[in-house]
């Protein structure tokens, strides 16, 4: 049975250096809307460099594509691409996305990220408001079931102040 | 929690003995080394109390969407790291549940 470290997963990931945003459920977990998602969704910048330093990042997790028996890791040229690798790693289910919503890139949302200090780590996290807009734009059953509890939780932030 | 320990549990909760506390239970009460006196619990609530009761901190909060919002300022309270830490705990109670279940037959996860 595979053990979660979702602190681990961001180690990893910080100490390669790799330009991500943390997206999906985490992201709205990580800034207070009580949400549980079993999977970390982030997207990265595609970009030859970088690329280069998320593989060496997804190697040390031991990362595999999820759902396929034969254990197959990711390489630069899938990396390159922009589409959604679902990986499952030693530290936990992590989906690393090229872009998101119909081809939204790292470029596009990263100034929509807030930074936040988690397990002593600075992370970029999508921020809520944005996560909204990109939830309701996809507008799936699924996206839309989680509108209700960011929205609640974007009202009482603005009432604590 | 019994209709009884409801009841219990509302006028401790009035007196303000448990104000500060969500976990109300007989159990929780004697946890905490309260008691309580029987004829005390069954007399009314003077029109002070009755109004510290109405405002209950302990009585669900939703919004129109039925989001509970006693849940989502709980949340708020934490921090990043905490809330990472609820949700790995979700993670690893999820993967604990699979690894006694037998694999779906069209399961790809």
């Amino acid at each position: 049975m595979a053990v979660f470290d979702l602190g681990r997963l961001l180690f990893v990931l910080s100490e390669e250096q790799v330009e991500f945003i943390i997206v999906g459920g985490v992201a709205a977990a990580l800034q207070g809307a009580p949400v549980l998602t079993q999977d970390v969704d982030i997207l990265y910048r595609i970009e030859d460099e970088n690329v280069e330093r998320l593989g060496r990042a997804l190697s040390r997790l031991h990362a595999v594509a999820r759902g396929d028996s034969r254990n197959l890791p990711f390489g630069k040229s899938h990396l390159m691409t922009t589409g959604h690798k679902l990986a499952v790693t030693d530290a936990g289910a992590l989906d690393v996305l090229g872009s998101i919503n119909d081809g939204l890139l790292y470029d596009d949302l990263i100034g929509s990220s807030g930074e936040l200090e988690v397990t002593g780590l600075r992370v970029k996290v999508l921020t809520l408001e944005r996560l909204v807009e990109l939830k309701r734009a996809l507008g799936r059953p699924k996206d839309l079931a989680m509108l209700p509890v960011l929205e609640a939780t974007l009202r009482e932030r603005e009432r604590e102040g | 929690m019994g209709k009884g320990e409801v009841l219990i549990a509302a006028r401790l909760r009035a007196y303000g003995l448990l104000v500060a506390r969500r976990d109300s239970s007989t159990t929780a009460v004697k946890r905490q080394g309260l008691c309580y006196d029987p004829q005390v619990m069954a007399a009314p609530l003077s029109p002070s109390l009755a109004a510290i009761a109405a405002a209950d901190p302990a009585k669900p909060d939703y919004d129109e969407n039925g989001v509970d919002l006693s849940l989502v300022r709980y949340s708020l309270s934490l921090t990043p790291t905490q809330r990472l830490k609820a949700v790995e705990n979700f993670m690893n109670a999820m993967a604990s549940v699979r690894a006694v279940l037998p694999p779906s037959p069209d399961s790809t996860k």
